[in-house]
């Protein structure tokens, strides 16, 4: 019998796009997603108009300085949120109550609280709630798949690395006597121009904040393991706007799962000369019958010419397939086949896991998830 | 060429004086004496010491000498005069009494690491060596590792900063050749899982160049899925472990062993991330592939047992020297302490913070 391939597309409103423009262009890979409006407050300060307004010209649609009346014109059943992270958890929920499906930039909030209150509007407006992520990467499908197939037999310890190998502003020890502390907001829009202002929002980040989601997911995805309690060193060893605002650019957690699994997570964003890609990131698993070490890179081919800028990347990634494949989740769970591959409940747990990452990285105790 | 010229010289000069080296006991999960002997200068092998004679005439001839001894009492009392230095490789609770009779007999010691079963032990093996002015080398041979040496020069040469954070996986199938004592004692898996940890410490303290000021260690048995670590305080049935190490200047260390690979071979990954580089030394960057039909097979570049001649080596020229070697008994005492310091927090469940 042939399956009938649902084909419904949604309309989508862009609620917030100051940061890069890959998750609502990443909703937009798959046909049953489309892109119709850009929205956000008009109270919002010029520079994120300028983004919005920009990415909404860039795709030929408009921009409506009013969420609430561009949910009610344009006839949209998703929300797609990339505004300052601090930002994230609200527009959601106002998306949510507005009965729309929501895709949501990382991480999910700055504060566990708003995390609490967007599972309870997920849940309570019987909406979708898809947290982006990168567990569709070929890399980790076959790991899953190897998982799955028993290769290593049983799971007990999985160890994490996950180093961006960029820069992010001047270096550590660039302050001059005299220098104001640089400003986390104003250098993230600088940043935006290479990329680099993943931790974008008023609010100072680390990359446990910023980048721990991804890691975490992975961690979720390929065990399903509850993390209870954690242990963790951070530092600020590469970046001044790290050290001024006293958030990490490096930590190292201890993971202890319900259970009695075991784990750890290495992260920072550790300065460009340190790989030539965008970074060493491994999954290293240990099962009752074996081992995995997983490249969340490959399959990459490598490419090296004459006049090759120091910047570009030596290899590149292919077949990656991971917006997708998000989407396609998504959709599917719309459509009433289940949970999205990283739901709001999930997000919560993983953004509790950071929490007291960064708890534990400030009393040096170990400290336990809530 | 001057320096060609010089170091030829030099060599000539110091053929004058060859350390004899006598090799003690055997311990096939830890070979220090396994090198090529035509291959060490200013040193030869002129006998082995051994409870089993067939043992000790297989070393001895695999070292090239034809002298054997089925004791160290027997080595001391009938060959005294006839070596210089001890090369000991003995079960973990014999080794530091062994550095000390080697000591008090006047011989420089290279002893396997650890160094000891205990930081007390340690200590007295360090202080014996002292008061006898004998040098005394740990065999921690992971530091000799061409990779690991490569890491350490890229750091050294200050390309990559300030260390900040080291990662070492290090899995290995069981130990078939572990032994435990008939009736063995809560001592006797201290000791052992001292033994598990303190080369993978030693390398990160050598890394780190100091000691960690906070040591959190966890572990668990591979085989019981579903049991809580948390509530087991039998070290026995430990297989797998984890730490994490603070060390001065924000510097961090996340070390994972684990002896319940499958039978085959090891896997071993250091990375070093620096504050101005990294260093990655990966078993996963260096394999080849074999197809034999189905999935391809990774075959693994190995490093040859080429560390084992450079560590008897730098313990050689330290005696000719007359300077510390690179590991010295400190530096092994050192890594016994914080692999107690491990255990304690595996035990208690909480950091331990080291003065």
């Amino acid at each position: 019998m042939q399956t009938v391939q649902n084909t419904t597309t949604f309309r989508t409103a862009v609620l917030s796009v100051v940061k890069h423009s890959y998750v609502p262009l990443g909703v937009a890979s798959h046909p049953r997603f489309e892109l119709v409006v850009v929205a956000d407050d008009d109270s919002q300060p010029e520079w994120v108009h300028e983004r919005n307004s920009l990415f909404a010209d860039q795709m030929s649609i408009p921009y409506v300085r009013d969420v609430q009346r561009a949910l009610a014109d344009y006839d949209v059943q998703v929300a797609v949120v990339s505004s300052e992270a601090e930002r994230h958890c609200d527009l959601s929920v106002r998306a949510a109550q507005a009965g729309l499906h929501v895709v949501q930039d990382k991480p999910m909030s700055t504060k566990l609280s708003e995390c609490d209150r967007l599972v309870e509007a997920i849940q309570a407006n019987q909406v979708k709630f898809l947290l982006w992520n990168r567990n569709h990467l070929p890399a980790l499908i076959e790991a899953r798949r190897a998982i799955q197939d028993g290769a290593i037999g049983q799971p007990y310890a999985m160890h994490l690395d996950f180093y961006f190998s960029k820069d992010a502003g001047p270096p550590k020890g660039s302050r001059k006597p005299g220098d104001a502390p640089i400003n986390w907001l104003q250098r993230q829009r600088d940043a935006h121009a290479d990329g680099s202002d993943g931790g974008v929002g008023a609010q100072p980040m680390g990359e446990l904040q910023i980048e721990g989601i991804y890691p975490l997911a992975y961690l979720h995805m390929l065990s399903g393991w509850e993390v209870e309690r954690v242990y963790t060193h951070t530092a600020a060893q590469f970046h001044q706007a790290n050290v001024d605002n006293e958030v990490d650019d490096l930590a190292s957690v201890t993971l202890e799962m319900k259970g009695g699994f075991l784990g750890t997570l290495a992260i920072g964003r550790i300065g460009a000369a340190s790989h030539p890609d965008i970074g060493e990131i491994k999954v290293h698993i240990l099962g009752t019958r074996g081992a995995l070490v997983i490249s969340e890179a490959r399959p990459e081919v490598s490419v090296y010419y004459r006049g090759q800028p120091a910047t570009e990347f030596r290899n590149i990634r292919v077949a990656n397939d991971n917006d997708y494949q998000l989407m396609d989740n998504f959709a599917r769970a719309i459509d009433g086949n289940g949970e999205t591959d990283l739901d709001a409940p999930t997000g919560r747990t993983i953004t509790a896991v950071v929490e007291a990452a960064i708890e534990s990285g400030r009393t040096g105790k170990p400290v336990d998830v809530v | 060429m001057w320096t060609h010229h010089l170091l030829a010289t030099e060599i000539f000069l110091a053929s004058k004086t060859m350390i004899r080296l006598a090799v003690v006991g055997s311990n096939p999960s830890a070979p220090i004496s396994i090198f090529d002997p035509g291959r060490l200068l200013r040193a030869t092998c002129v006998a082995v010491a051994h409870a089993d004679l067939a043992g000790a005439r297989e070393t001895a001839t695999a070292l090239g000498t034809r002298v054997t001894f089925t004791s160290w009492d027997q080595l001391v009392q009938q060959h005294a005069e006839g070596f210089d230095a001890v090369l000991i490789q003995a079960p973990l609770e014999s080794r530091a009494e062994l550095v000390q009779q080697a000591a008090a007999a006047g011989k420089h010691v290279l002893v396997e690491g650890p160094l000891a079963a205990s930081t007390d032990l340690a200590d007295q093996a360090t202080e014996a060596c002292q008061a006898a002015a004998v040098h005394l080398m740990v065999g921690h041979e992971m530091r000799f590792l061409p990779s690991n040496m490569a890491v350490a020069q890229a750091l050294k040469s200050g390309r990559l900063g300030e260390p900040a954070l080291l990662r070492i996986h290090h899995w290995l199938p069981a130990d078939t050749t572990a032994t435990f004592p008939p009736d063995p004692t809560g001592d006797a898996y201290h000791a052992v899982t001292i033994g598990h940890l303190a080369g993978e410490i030693d390398l990160a303290n050598w890394l780190f160049q100091g000691l960690p000021t906070r040591v959190y260690g966890k572990a668990r048995s591979s085989s019981t899925v579903q049991s809580d670590s948390s509530s087991d305080t039998q070290l026995k049935d430990y297989d797998y472990f984890q730490l994490h190490l603070a060390y001065p200047c924000d510097g961090m260390a996340l070390i994972d062993r684990t002896t319940a690979l499958p039978a085959g071979a090891n896997y071993f990954s250091l990375s070093l991330i620096g504050t101005t580089g990294a260093a990655y030394a990966d078993d996963h960057n260096n394999m080849h592939l074999a197809y034999r039909g189905g999935p391809p097979t990774a075959i693994r570049g190995v490093q040859g047992d080429g560390h084992l001649l450079t560590q008897v080596q730098e313990f050689v020229d330290a005696i000719h020297e007359d300077r510390d070697p690179v590991v010295t008994g400190r530096d092994g005492q050192a890594a016994v302490r914080v692999a107690e310091a491990a255990i304690e927090s595996m035990m208690t469940g909480r950091p331990v913070v080291l003065d």
